[in-house]
């Protein structure tokens, strides 16, 4: 058996619109060993999601695309294979759990129901035992009287209570995989606490992996064991998470950090935003995406493309300067 | 729920007051003379008189109004018809039976054709075959249904000779006026859920079912299809609701004796006391399909059904 649990080899992906071709993700790879938590991070319009969404193949196609690529899951490329082989990997060896869980449960079915749908597609189980493990699940994702709760419709879910549930769901039938696309961003702070913290219990009990997409560096620094920056479609930096906060390479990544409010930061200090915006990816630059905004910014850097290099130490970086 | 559906048939009472009213009214301050349509011109004044005063026509608006109800709560009795002598119930209840029939079995038709029509419509969105499927709403919908009665009828009754053109006793004499109501239903119906459906089919628990392993056809029959009937069930109400008050020109065209021809013919002759009660037959009739189609929104959507009343 092949001992990465993923491993993406120059992904690239685009997006067909009326104004052309969007290339959402650039020539991304990396790896994911089993039970490790995995942090993508980078702004809006990155390129993350799409990223994640490509993993289960979600992505609604025609417009997005794989255009090159592979993704190895367990050693298996997924990217030729058919739908209908897909979809026995979704929810059983990979499953999602999304941003927005007000909109992400169906409003006209029961919580319970939703959840046994998963373990109904997968497993061949009877009524009554489906029953029990769905309750079992949403105990485990810390619902107070599981047999009520799934019982009732998602409006009468709270948030926080409805992003446990899609937890339970994205659990239930124990992936060796689970990808949370933003998961705490639609919640307020103290309910992100408790479900990050679920999170991580849950991995503890079942042993998957995360790959946790997120523009929270605080979400990164509490969770990651690796991280990977995304800029314009490329991810610029990864290593481990300890490795990110202390040493950062890229001028994104330290800029980035310097942009984030600290803990000892004094009244008179101000934020350091990022000038400028990220280039378009309908066309994107011929040299680093990030030049444009870079404050070490090189004649070179805007004419090629910096690759990715591995330091001693195993941090990569895409910068001409490092 | 029953306590729900008991506060909704209570809330009917006020309302088929108001109807009754309002048409009482308005006949009543319609011009012509009743005893003179039932008798003729001919008739001497004093007879006219001794009419009126023993139909207690010269009483006040009010007393009238007070018999009349009085009368439908008590003996359901609407009244009698001018031109037939018959009791106006038993005129609505000859004709009630056909319209029905017409009413369930073209919304039936158009029920099926509709969803099924307007889910290949929304699925296969931007093909060719959603393409046709609209062009063909867009024909059917343009189509008026005397236009479309007469040649059905000139082609499937004259020169082929499949169904009758008249009529409404077998099931060959029903295919033509259901047909007929039928079309413009579906057309409307195709319209209504395939752009329920492209909304739902955007949400993004439809995407949460397909990372949980389902098919397509499960995620439509399971998750797509349940939201999107909310408005076209409404649209079904409504199109209920006018077959039940009678398709006039279609009963008119196939000739079949149908609340809505009734009507027009009371209307004709000036024949009060039938126009009446077959406008509160009607008033009811819709009142009973519209709480139909709010039991039917509790069934979809649960939202609604907590509501307390």
């Amino acid at each position: 058996m092949e001992d990465k649990l993923l491993k993406v080899e120059n992904l690239q992906v685009g997006i067909k619109t009326y104004r052309g071709e969007v290339q959402a993700v650039r020539n991304v790879s990396f790896t994911v060993d089993r039970g490790e938590i995995f942090s993508i991070v980078g702004e809006s319009g990155c390129g993350k999601s799409v990223t994640a969404q490509t993993l289960m193949k979600l992505n609604p196609s025609p417009p997005a695309m794989i255009k090159s690529g592979h993704i190895y899951f367990e050693g298996r490329d997924i990217v030729p294979l058919k739908e209908k082989e897909m979809r026995k990997l979704r929810g059983r060896e990979i499953s999602m759990i999304f941003q927005d869980p007000m909109t992400c449960l169906n409003p006209s079915k029961k919580v319970g129901k939703q959840i046994a749908e998963a373990l109904t597609v997968h497993e061949k189980m009877g009524r009554e035992q489906t029953k029990k493990k769905v309750i079992e699940l949403l105990s485990l994702v810390g619902i107070p009287s599981p047999e009520e709760r799934a019982e009732q419709y998602p409006h009468e879910y709270s948030g926080g209570m409805r992003q446990r549930a899609m937890i339970a769901m994205g659990l239930a039938c124990r992936p060796k995989l689970l990808i949370a696309d933003e998961p705490t961003t639609a919640l307020d702070v103290t309910i992100q606490a408790q479900i990050l913290e679920l999170m991580k219990k849950t991995k503890e009990i079942t042993g998957n992996a995360i790959i946790l997409i997120t523009h929270d560096l605080g979400v990164v620094a509490n969770m990651a064991d690796k991280v990977a920056v995304m800029y314009a479609g490329k991810i610029v930096e990864m290593t481990s998470c300890m490795e990110i906060f202390k040493n950062p390479l890229h001028p994104y990544t330290i800029q980035l950090l310097a942009a984030k409010p600290k803990f000892d930061q004094k009244k008179e200090e101000r934020l350091v935003p990022i000038d400028g915006m990220p280039p378009s990816l309908l066309d994107p630059p011929a040299g680093c995406a990030f030049a444009e905004r870079c404050k070490y910014c090189t004649e070179r850097c805007r004419k090629e493309q910096p690759e990715l290099k591995t330091m001693e130490n195993g941090h990569q970086v895409s910068c001409f300067l490092v | 729920m029953r306590k729900y559906i008991l506060h909704r048939l209570w809330q009917l009472i006020p309302v088929i007051i108001g109807v009754t009213f309002i048409v009482f009214t308005l006949l009543y301050i319609s011009p012509g003379d009743p005893v003179k349509i039932m008798m003729g011109e001919s008739v001497s004044q004093e007879v006219l008189e001794t009419t009126r005063e023993q139909m207690g026509l010269n009483d006040p608006f009010l007393v009238r109004y007070a018999n009349y109800l009085k009368g439908i709560v008590f003996d359901l009795d609407l009244g009698q018809s001018y031109a037939t002598k018959r009791p106006v119930i038993q005129e609505i209840l000859d004709c009630a039976p056909n319209t029905l029939k017409l009413a369930v079995m073209s919304m039936a038709a158009a029920i099926v054709g509709g969803i099924v029509l307007g889910v290949i419509s929304a699925v296969k969105h931007n093909t060719w075959m959603d393409s046709g499927i609209s062009v063909l709403a867009l024909i059917g919908i343009s189509f008026p249904s005397f236009w479309l009665g007469l040649l059905l009828v000139l082609a499937f009754s004259v020169k082929l000779g499949w169904f009758p053109s008249s009529g409404f006793d077998s099931w060959q004499s029903m295919v033509l006026p259901c047909g007929v109501l039928a079309v413009q239903s579906v057309a409307t119906l195709t319209r209504m859920t395939r752009s329920s459906m492209l909304d739902v089919i955007r949400q993004d628990y439809v995407r949460t079912a397909k990372a949980k392993g389902l098919s397509a056809p499960a995620i439509v029959f399971f998750h797509e299809l349940k939201n999107a009937l909310i408005p076209v069930i409404t649209m079904i109400g409504m199109d209920f609701g006018s077959l039940l008050g009678g398709a006039v020109l279609t009963e008119t065209i196939f000739s079949i004796q149908g609340i809505g021809r009734l009507m027009v013919d009371s209307i004709k002759r000036r024949d009060y006391p039938v126009v009446q009660g077959s406008v509160i037959f009607i008033a009811i009739a819709c009142c009973l399909v519209n709480l139909l189609v709010d039991i039917l929104y509790m069934f979809l959507d649960p939202k609604l059904r907590k509501k307390k009343v």
